[in-house]
């Protein structure tokens, strides 16, 4: 299945966000062996420039590195990752709260509508 | 390069034609065995059944023979089909050349099944005597030493005569197609306009008269002059019309 | 970084009608190149200049240096848009044909695609679907280890897993050593496998860009781009 993009932003970028999201979310293990650029590309459907490109920022990050005929592998820096986590945490957490704050909720209303939601669902 | 497209022109229609040379072969077999021997024998209605197949089947090889060969050309490299061969890295004269060459074979082998018809109604009609006659007397190695080079000769003239004719189609057919619209009647037009011209120069230069020298030896000489001048126009006529054929192809293919 | 297509004031003209007028593009090699433009703009009267099928009223088209001819047509893949193979023969028939004709043909490459897609080689080819058919042609024309591939809307009419196929068979086949121009007017299929877009209307170069250098700089996609430029 190819993955999804939205065609008006850049695609290396939305490969990077992607790539980086499958590696804090454990589905590129730590020190996991990535595939091939030309199988990422094809699996992913884009152009394998652009995929070269984006796992080129990766390894600029820190969040991959290559080895020179192994191919390249994810980092088993687990602080930088739990960093990564944190940061897309936060991020989504920053979303969350102006949603909620548009549809009326301040941080204390929505603290308690998490635990009452959480009532519900056990 | 030329063999290998040769290989796939016979391919094409290959099955097609032993079909009727196989079809025209039996007839003239089962006709032989019919008549069993006795060729006067009066006219038995199975016989004449035969007989009206063989002229059907000799007739549908010819019309198939000259469709297939006008056909060819137009569907393999004037439509779609174009778009395969053009873009083949082959030189343009070679596409000319493998279904002129093949062509002729049809032709060829249209003429040779013909004659082994009859061959085989005879021996189907069990009439050794005949046989012997014309394989194991000295007949036909007579007639081959004595009209030898008259046979040789007409016989390639009728090839460069079937060459030129082939020729003057696909000319027809390759300038026609350049055409932006009517191509077919653009190549019909240019087809006239071909016999036209070989028609008008043929009695200006009135071959077979320029050669009226009275020879006191025989006339085998002047006949042979005669078949001679006959080519040599005919191989001018189909050198001209290859080399329109293949610059057309070449430099004015319109495919759709 | 070769160029591998260039047109120099490449230019076709019909009696009065012009069908490219003074076009001048580069294209390199190890990138695939989408050919945009309406219908009518010229698009496969540059297909068919770059496959020597059409000859220039003026200027000049190279392949990796050639001129179109028996050696361009060696390192150029070529897919037209239409059904322009033989009906009448098998699978195996187009297979020993490409073999035969293209020394660069990958036969085992061409077999294991078509037993992907459970094509068996001796079906005839007007037994197959029209999809089946396109996906045929287009086996052929990616078994190839061409320098130059030119597709001509090598995914229109074909369903969206077909599409997926197509798609993938053209990146899984990517080369630095060979450029791709697919010319389509499907752009927001196939916008994300591109590098570059050459923008093309009423036989002229409207514009040649980078697929990403659009998006940052315009926020847009080449799709919403293209409605864009060629608003009727």
């Amino acid at each position: 299945m190819p993955w999804k993009f939205d065609n008006n932003r850049s695609i290396y970028v939305q490969l990077v966000e992607k790539i980086q999201n499958r590696i804090i979310t454990g589905v590129y293990a730590p020190g996991s062996r990535l595939a091939s650029v030309r199988e990422l590309a094809g699996e992913a459907e884009v152009n394998p420039n652009t995929m070269q490109k984006a796992l080129a920022e990766l390894e600029r990050a820190g969040l991959v590195h290559a080895v020179r005929t192994s191919g390249r592998f994810v980092t088993e820096d687990q602080k930088m990752i739990e960093n990564l986590k944190r940061e897309s945490a936060v991020e989504i957490i920053r979303e969350f709260r102006e949603k909620m704050k548009a549809l009326g909720y301040d941080d204390e209303a929505v603290i308690k509508l998490i635990k009452e939601t959480k009532k519900e669902n056990e | 390069m030329l063999g290998k497209l040769m290989k796939y022109e016979f391919r094409s229609n290959g099955r097609l034609f032993i079909l009727i040379y196989a079809a025209i072969l039996a007839v003239a077999f089962i006709g032989g065995i019919v008549v069993n021997g006795d060729v006067r024998v009066e006219v038995s209605i199975p016989f004449l059944i035969l007989c009206l197949l063989y002229i059907l089947l000799i007739m549908t090889l010819t019309v198939i023979t000259v469709i297939v060969i006008v056909g060819r050309f137009y569907k393999n490299l004037l439509s779609q089909e174009g778009y395969l061969m053009h873009v083949l890295p082959v030189p343009a004269w070679n596409h000319v050349v493998s279904k002129l060459i093949t062509a002729v074979v049809w032709i060829a082998l249209a003429i040779a099944v013909i004659i082994l018809s009859g061959l085989l109604f005879i021996a189907g009609s069990g009439s050794f005597e005949a046989f012997r006659e014309i394989f194991q007397t000295d007949i036909i190695r007579d007639v081959f030493s004595r009209w030898g080079n008259e046979i040789a000769l007409v016989t390639a003239a009728m090839f460069v005569s079937f060459a030129r004719l082939i020729l003057q189609f696909y000319v027809s057919m390759a300038i026609g197609a350049s055409a932006s619209r009517h191509k077919i009647l653009y190549s019909f037009l240019v087809f006239i306009v071909t016999i036209v011209v070989i028609n008008v120069i043929t009695s200006l230069t009135n071959q077979g008269a320029i050669v009226q020298v009275v020879d006191a030896s025989g006339n085998g000489v002047l006949e042979n002059a005669d078949i001679i001048s006959g080519m040599v126009f005919d191989g001018i006529c189909a050198v001209i019309f290859y080399i329109l054929t293949v610059v057309f192809l070449k430099r004015r293919l319109n495919l759709e | 970084m070769s160029v591998m297509v260039k047109c120099d004031g490449l230019t076709k003209r019909y009696g009065r009608l012009t069908a490219l007028d003074n076009v001048n593009l580069s294209i390199e090699s190890g990138r695939i190149v989408g050919l945009l433009g309406p219908n009518g703009s010229g698009k496969t009267t540059l297909l068919k200049l770059a496959n020597g099928l059409l000859v220039p009223s003026d200027g000049e088209i190279l392949l990796d240096g050639n001129k179109p001819g028996v050696e361009s047509k060696r390192i150029v893949s070529y897919l037209p848009d239409a059904n322009y193979l033989p009906d009448w023969m098998a699978i195996e028939g187009l297979l020993e044909l490409f073999q035969d004709f293209y020394e660069d043909f990958d036969v085992v490459k061409a077999k294991e695609m078509l037993l992907q897609l459970n094509l068996d080689g001796s079906r005839k080819l007007k037994t197959l679907s029209k999809g089946n058919k396109e996906k045929v042609q287009l086996i052929l024309a990616m078994s190839r280890k061409a320098k130059i591939y030119f597709l001509d809307e090598p995914i229109g009419g074909v369903d969206p897993a077909a599409r997926d196929f197509i798609l993938n068979t053209i990146i899984k086949n990517y080369s630095e050593d060979a450029a791709v121009v697919i010319s389509t007017h499907l752009i927001a299929d196939i916008e994300r496998i591109l590098d570059e877009v050459v923008f093309i209307n009423q036989g002229q170069l409207v514009s040649h860009r980078i697929v990403d250098e659009i998006r940052e700089t315009e926020g847009k996609s080449v799709d919403a781009l293209f409605r864009e430029v060629f608003r009727c």
